[in-house]
């Protein structure tokens, strides 16, 4: 028998009989045959206090079988067996009843408390030890069966993902601590209560389709059934679980199900989030490139494509300079990547070439994707073509110092170019002439032709007027029909009045409008010379237009310059305008 | 020598060695009890020591005993003083005649 022993605990036996030569001879035939853990009690409450479950002083030894005599004085060993069996804390124990008198009705009675086998007294010792060693092989099987569970359970304590089981009748038989926590449930409230009755959503009474998966895990052999579906937790709020379910198996017959479960309401909603990312960017009018730290574009958009002209394709794996105008030089690529290196992001206006070759510009945005640890995953490019923004900056620019009618510039531009002029003259010690002039018999057209004549009579005279002057001068028209003339970097007096007896003569000519009518116009000139007539603008136009009316005094169609006299005739003096 | 009054030879389980003297001195110490039990009446007594002997005797190797003890136990049972004493003499004279033979 102690051969038997080897490689095992010897069990821990605990002898309950009030019969001290019993006791004796109980623990003698035990230690002769091997067993060496024996504890001896001569009554059930010295047992009880050895157990750990009565006394004032509880042992809590360990106890793997007890041997419980039958007869004993006080408490007899069947209270004693219905006191163990209902003390949760050692009900497991097998016992085995120890009796003198074998009585049927006593053996029932402790077969139905739970006792595990009976010995007859007086003990044959073979008997007493077939027996006993058969009570350790189920105790031992036993203890394996509860270890494997406990490993089984601390196994399935550790998992993140809810782990359940049930019998083929769909009875949850075992809940891990993971699902407790995602369905809000302790293990002991869903055991034996229906998966589907507990998890899954009915609605108007009908099963959600989803949760078939349960019934055909139970109804037919499957190895592996995985897929998503939505349950219902304990305060009846729902959420979304991918599951791995299979049957359980003994020999050919379902015997149940396993389901693992794990809450992916966060995948979910990423996955939300990323769809909508995903409209965002295909629906969005501007350009999206994502850009790899080491410069490949991973990703455009559809709008991409329309502003460059690259398909995805064509631009997936290429570096984004395959975009480059070449109308930036390298201090501005550096200067935006020191930018984005500081602040992670950069915005500006940047000229890029299409892949037809046009060049235009746009408003780019770049952002700094960086991840956990701080480290550039990507780069996002957002892009809006603004072309047509900036024809429309520039037609508004065109029209605040252009004369609308006739394309020339306005008063306002006149002065600044005038200004400039001087400047230009200053550095250089040459001159600027100015040319104010008027048109004569101007209004008749308009009385009499009407305004468009009028205004077809402007444009050409304007057209005229530019051709006389070089690229660098500036014809503009400062009123109705008065027109001036700066003549830039001039040597004196003699540049000047060439260029008025040109215009003199050009304006004169007959004027062919397009209904067919012919008309003419003339017009006087007065001119001053900078710096000799003065040195400020707005005082050169005055006098400009003083020697205008000097030279309409003069019989019109003829020119003059301004002299100090001038300015002392009163204005209107030398005749009505035109 | 009859059967009654000559030796009664037992052969006990060798590993029994070392408590069968001290069995034995149990019994013959508990006789004054089992006879004062008697004159007492104390037939409760007399049933848990007659029941203990049924249970032991035999284990021990000394199947006498165990009968004895039966008869003590039935006879306390019945509260049948006679049957009682006729089990005390039996147990004095088993005691008295047994010899322990180990093989």
């Amino acid at each position: 028998m102690a051969s038997a022993m080897s490689g095992y605990d010897s069990p821990h036996i605990l002898i309950i009989d009030d019969s001290p030569d019993d006791r004796l001879l109980l623990r003698t035939i035990l230690t002769k045959s091997g067993y060496k853990n024996l504890r001896m009690a001569e009554s059930a409450k010295a047992a009880f206090r050895i157990m750990g479950i009565e006394g004032n002083d509880p042992t809590e030894a360990r106890v793997d079988i007890i041997l419980l005599d039958v007869m004993m004085p006080a408490m007899d060993g069947l209270e004693a067996l219905e006191k163990i069996k209902s003390t949760p804390s050692v009900c497991d124990i097998p016992v085995v009843m120890v009796t003198g008198n074998t009585r049927v009705k006593d053996l029932a009675a402790a077969f139905s408390l739970g006792a595990m086998d009976y010995i007859n007294k007086p003990y044959n010792k073979m008997e007493l030890l077939a027996r006993i060693s058969a009570v350790v092989s189920v105790q031992r099987a036993g203890r394996q069966v509860k270890a494997s569970e406990q490993r089984l359970r601390d196994l399935t304590s550790a998992l993140a993902e809810g782990l359940m089981s049930t019998d083929k009748e769909g009875n949850i038989l075992f809940l891990n601590p993971a699902g407790e926590t995602l369905l809000g449930w302790q293990e002991s409230d869903v055991v034996g209560k229906q998966i589907v009755d507990l998890l899954c959503i009915r609605n108007e009474g009908h099963l959600d389709m989803r949760c078939a998966f349960l019934e055909q895990i139970l109804s037919h052999s499957i190895s592996q059934l995985t897929g998503e579906v939505t349950f219902t937790r304990k305060d009846k709020s729902r959420f979304p679980v991918s599951y791995t379910a299979a049957s359980m198996m003994n020999e050919n017959e379902v015997i149940g199900s396993v389901i693992s479960f794990k809450d992916v309401t966060h995948r979910k909603k990423a996955e939300a989030r990323l769809r909508l990312a995903a409209s965002v960017m295909d629906n969005s009018q501007e350009g999206i490139m994502i850009v790899s730290p080491d410069a490949k574009i991973q990703e455009v958009n559809p709008a991409f494509s329309v502003i460059t002209g690259y398909s995805r394709e064509e631009a997936l794996g290429n570096n984004p300079s395959m975009l480059k105008s070449g109308r930036h030089d390298a201090t501005f690529f550096n200067e935006l990547w020191n930018t984005l290196v500081v602040d992670d992001c950069w915005k500006g206006e940047i000229w890029n070439r299409r892949k037809c070759g046009e060049v235009y510009p746009q408003w780019l945005s770049i952002s700094t994707i960086r991840d956990d640890r701080d480290r550039i995953t990507h780069y996002v490019g957002l892009f809006s073509d603004i072309t047509a923004r900036k024809e429309a900056e520039q037609r508004l620019t065109h029209q605040a110092y252009h004369d609308l009618l006739t394309g020339l510039p306005n008063r306002m531009l006149l002065q600044d170019r005038l200004r400039k002029a001087i400047d230009q003259a200053t550095r250089k010690s040459s001159y600027v002439g100015i040319l104010y002039m008027d048109l004569d018999r101007f209004k008749p057209i308009n009385d009499t032709l009407g305004h468009e004549a009028g205004d077809s009579v402007l444009r050409i005279i304007s057209e005229r007027l530019k051709k006389l002057v070089r690229a660098s001068d500036t014809a503009a028209r400062v009123g109705g029909d008065e027109f001036v003339v700066v003549l830039d970097e001039v040597s004196g007096a003699e540049d000047v009045t060439p260029v008025a007896d040109k215009i003199i003569q050009s304006i004169s000519q007959e004027i062919h409008l397009d209904d067919g009518e012919i008309c003419s116009v003339g017009t006087s000139v007065g001119m001053v010379l900078f710096p000799k007539d003065g040195d400020d603008p707005d005082l050169l136009l005055k006098r400009a237009d003083e020697a205008m009316y000097a030279a309409k005094r003069a019989g019109r169609q003829c020119w003059r310059w301004w002299s100090e006299e001038l300015s002392n005739i009163k204005e209107g003096s030398g005749g009505a305008r035109s | 020598m009859s059967a009654e009054t000559g030796p009664i030879v037992v052969h006990p389980d060798p590993d029994l060695e070392d408590i069968i003297p001290g069995y034995l001195d149990n019994r013959r110490n508990e006789l004054p009890a089992l006879k004062t039990a008697l004159a007492d009446n104390d037939f409760e007594t007399l049933k848990i020591l007659g029941h203990r002997m049924k249970g032991s005797g035999a284990g021990y190797g000394f199947d006498g005993i165990t009968d004895i003890g039966f008869i003590i136990e039935m006879g306390a049972r019945d509260e049948n003083s006679e049957a009682i004493a006729s089990g005390i003499e039996q147990l004095l004279s088993y005691l008295e005649r047994v010899e322990v033979v180990y093989e």
